[in-house]
């Protein structure tokens, strides 16, 4: 059993320990019995979307986002059609903003109905509870802008299908194994729902997320 | 009449805060707060030298201070530290009359790469030498285009760049910069890899967009490059250390002391005599003051403990291109040996806890069979731990104690040479524990 990802634009998009979270999916999809490969893409970079499994894009500065940006916009229907195929996105930081209707004024995918504005920079440490994992998330957000679609309600990012978008940044899949988990079943689903789930072997991980929380609160 | 009671009072906080070592930063806070914009109403020299960049600044600006005092150039500067704006507002009001003349003919300033917008609001230094720039304290700066970006503010037609022209970014400024430009570089064959380094920063051309080719890496970003499309390319540098022994680096042709054998030490040496041989030192003059003990600051203290050799390395949190050099100096150690990892807290200035920062480092590079443990020390020790499992380390050789006061015991437990690679806290720490490094 095979599962290919594809590190998209892993020379832009590589703010925050960005390729930390494709050690740790490997580590655990292997753990799994899974052949793990990841594929190095960027711009211009022919990809066989056909074989891959996933397509993992970090977050970059405003440079790199822009280079990025024009280069996925060409990629759109491709991306589409990934995504219908029930084959997964990870999206971390800021590229969250390339799957929006625009970025800033200009164009993104359109894939999800928001218009990025850049306002004053955020950055802070942030925790909350979304509806994927009962336990809190815990991580690092570092943008322009987060979504608020109306003036109550910040999120921190969308899902469509198996894409999940999400501002929260940094090596995500380390610091929250519940979450890994969580996308590891998917993952293991998608390949073969008859699978049975072995141990995760994990339990440094957990101790790290108990005695990081801790450490916040002191 | 404020700017005179802000320079006084500065001067006289100066004097009593000295005396139980505050005095560098509180003084021109206070001095600042009589008269928010006092710095615009002092008459300062023609040269003032500006050394920012991500890494290098204070050991560059303490080798300039030596070099230019020694060659009898009267010089004030800010070596305490204090490279924000109040403190580098204390160094320029104690030097000057309280009618606001600065006495001294070179302002030397290290300045935080953040903060240099705001030090140079009113006045513009003469030469700006820009170490390198690269990821680091990413909370705390946003990112390395950020800092590019305010630095970018500071530039003006009548000032003297000096640029690190193996670092890409560093190099952009060359696009914006209409005054003179002083380009330096290290051409070391036996130092260059062709491995790419686990992050690189800039991997595109900052004048087309388009791909960067990289022939060479000196270590993490820094390396030769060239655009695949334009003429953007790591210029040919105008100073350039050519050559380097264990005893000396050679600078253009000139041989220089390399005292502190760092590979990065070879840049703050580079851009400490390009610009003492820009003013007219004599390379006779630099190479005496080079060569004077402690002038090539020493990060690297050597130890004994247990009838075993260690060596203690103070490495930079958030700083991958410092961190990275601790860990590649560790993987040269030749022989078996244990690596100490840690720290109580990320910054000594801010109150963060993020570690992503973590991921960036390659401790890839302690993957070795001769490291035979790997003890994670402080209050991260477990965060430490998983980043050296995801590194693809046996979970056997990682030893996670939290407490820095067992160490002791634990090294006792292990075997070889004795590698500690130790944020500020926890390596004083060490030291005090283990007895104290050489």
């Amino acid at each position: 059993m095979k599962f290919t990802i594809v590190h998209l634009y892993h020379d832009l998009l590589n703010l925050y320990g960005a390729s930390g979270n494709i050690k740790v999916l490997r580590r655990y999809l292997e753990n799994q019995g899974v052949v793990v490969e990841v594929i190095e893409a960027s711009v211009n970079s022919d990809i066989n979307y056909e074989s891959a499994d996933m397509i993992y894009l970090s977050s970059g500065t405003e440079e790199s986002l822009e280079l990025a940006r024009k280069d996925l916009l060409q990629r759109k229907n491709n991306i589409i059609t990934f995504i219908d195929s029930e084959k997964f996105i990870y999206a971390e930081g800021n590229s969250l903003e390339l799957f929006c209707n625009t970025v800033n004024g200009k164009e993104g995918l359109a894939l999800y109905d928001y218009d990025v504005t850049y306002h004053d920079r955020i950055k802070e440490e942030v925790d909350f509870v979304s509806s994927l994992v009962p336990e809190r998330i815990y991580g690092f957000i570092n943008a322009y802008s987060l979504i608020e679609k109306n003036d109550d309600l910040i999120e921190y990012g969308f899902i469509i299908k198996n894409l999940t978008a999400c501002y929260l940044l940094g090596p995500i899949f380390a610091r929250n194994p519940h979450l890994t988990e969580f996308y590891v079943k998917k993952m293991m689903n998608y390949l073969d729902p008859s699978l049975e789930i072995k141990n995760f072997a994990n339990e440094l991980d957990h101790q790290a997320y108990i005695e990081y929380i801790e450490i916040l609160n002191n | 009449m404020r700017k005179m009671l802000a320079i006084f009072v500065t001067k006289v906080l100066h004097k009593g805060l000295s005396m139980i070592g505050k005095g560098s930063a509180k003084p021109g806070e206070i001095g600042l707060k009589i008269y928010r914009d006092v710095l615009k109403d002092i008459k300062l020299p023609e040269r003032i030298i500006a050394v920012t960049g991500t890494t290098g600044k204070t050991s560059t600006t303490m080798m300039l201070n030596r070099i230019l005092s020694d060659a009898n150039i009267s010089i004030a500067h800010n070596l305490k530290g204090s490279n924000l704006l109040e403190g580098i507002t204390t160094t320029i009001l104690v030097n000057s009359t309280l009618t606001g003349k600065f006495k001294k003919d070179i302002l030397l300033l290290e300045v935080d790469e953040r903060y240099a917008k705001l030090v140079f609001k009113y006045f513009k230094p003469s030469d700006m030498l820009v170490t390198n720039l690269s990821r680091d304290q990413l909370i705390r700066n946003t990112h390395q285009e950020y800092v590019f970006e305010d630095l970018k503010k500071v530039l003006d037609p009548k000032m003297t760049l000096y640029l690190n022209v193996d670092d890409p970014l560093t190099n952009k400024f060359s696009l914006f910069h209409d005054g003179g430009i002083v380009n330096l570089g290290v051409s070391i064959a036996k130092l260059k890899t062709d491995s790419t380094p686990e992050v690189i920063d800039v991997n595109y051309c900052p004048k087309c967009g388009s791909k960067l080719d990289f022939g060479s890496f000196n270590y993490s970003n820094l390396g030769d490059y060239k655009c695949s499309k334009c003429d953007f390319e790591r210029y040919t540098p105008d100073v350039e250390v050519t050559k380097a022994t264990d005893e000396s680096i050679w600078c253009n042709g000139v041989e220089l002391p390399f005292i502190n054998k760092s590979f990065y030490n070879i840049y703050n040496l580079l851009f400490a005599y390009s610009l003492a041989n820009a003013i007219g030192v004599s390379d006779e003059s630099i190479v005496t003051s080079l060569a004077k003990e402690g002038v090539q600051s020493r990060r690297l203290n050597t130890f004994e403990f247990d009838g075993r050799e260690g060596v203690l390395l103070l490495s930079k949190n958030e700083t991958p291109i410092s961190y990275n050099q601790s860990i590649r100096a560790v993987s040269e150690i030749i022989g078996s040996k244990t690596v100490v990892l840690g720290f109580n807290n990320i910054s000594g200035r801010y109150n963060q806890k993020d570690i992503s920062w973590l991921y960036d480092i390659n401790f890839e590079g302690l993957n070795a069979h001769d490291i035979k443990d790997i003890v994670c020390v402080g209050r991260f020790a477990t965060n430490i731990a998983l980043r050296l499992k995801y590194a693809g380390i046996d979970e056997e050789k990682i030893v996670v104690e939290k407490s820095m006061a067992n160490i002791k015991s634990i090294l006792k437990e292990t075997t070889g040479y004795i590698c500690g690679v130790l944020y500020f806290d926890t390596y004083e720490e060490f030291k005090k524990i283990i007895g104290g490094a050489n």
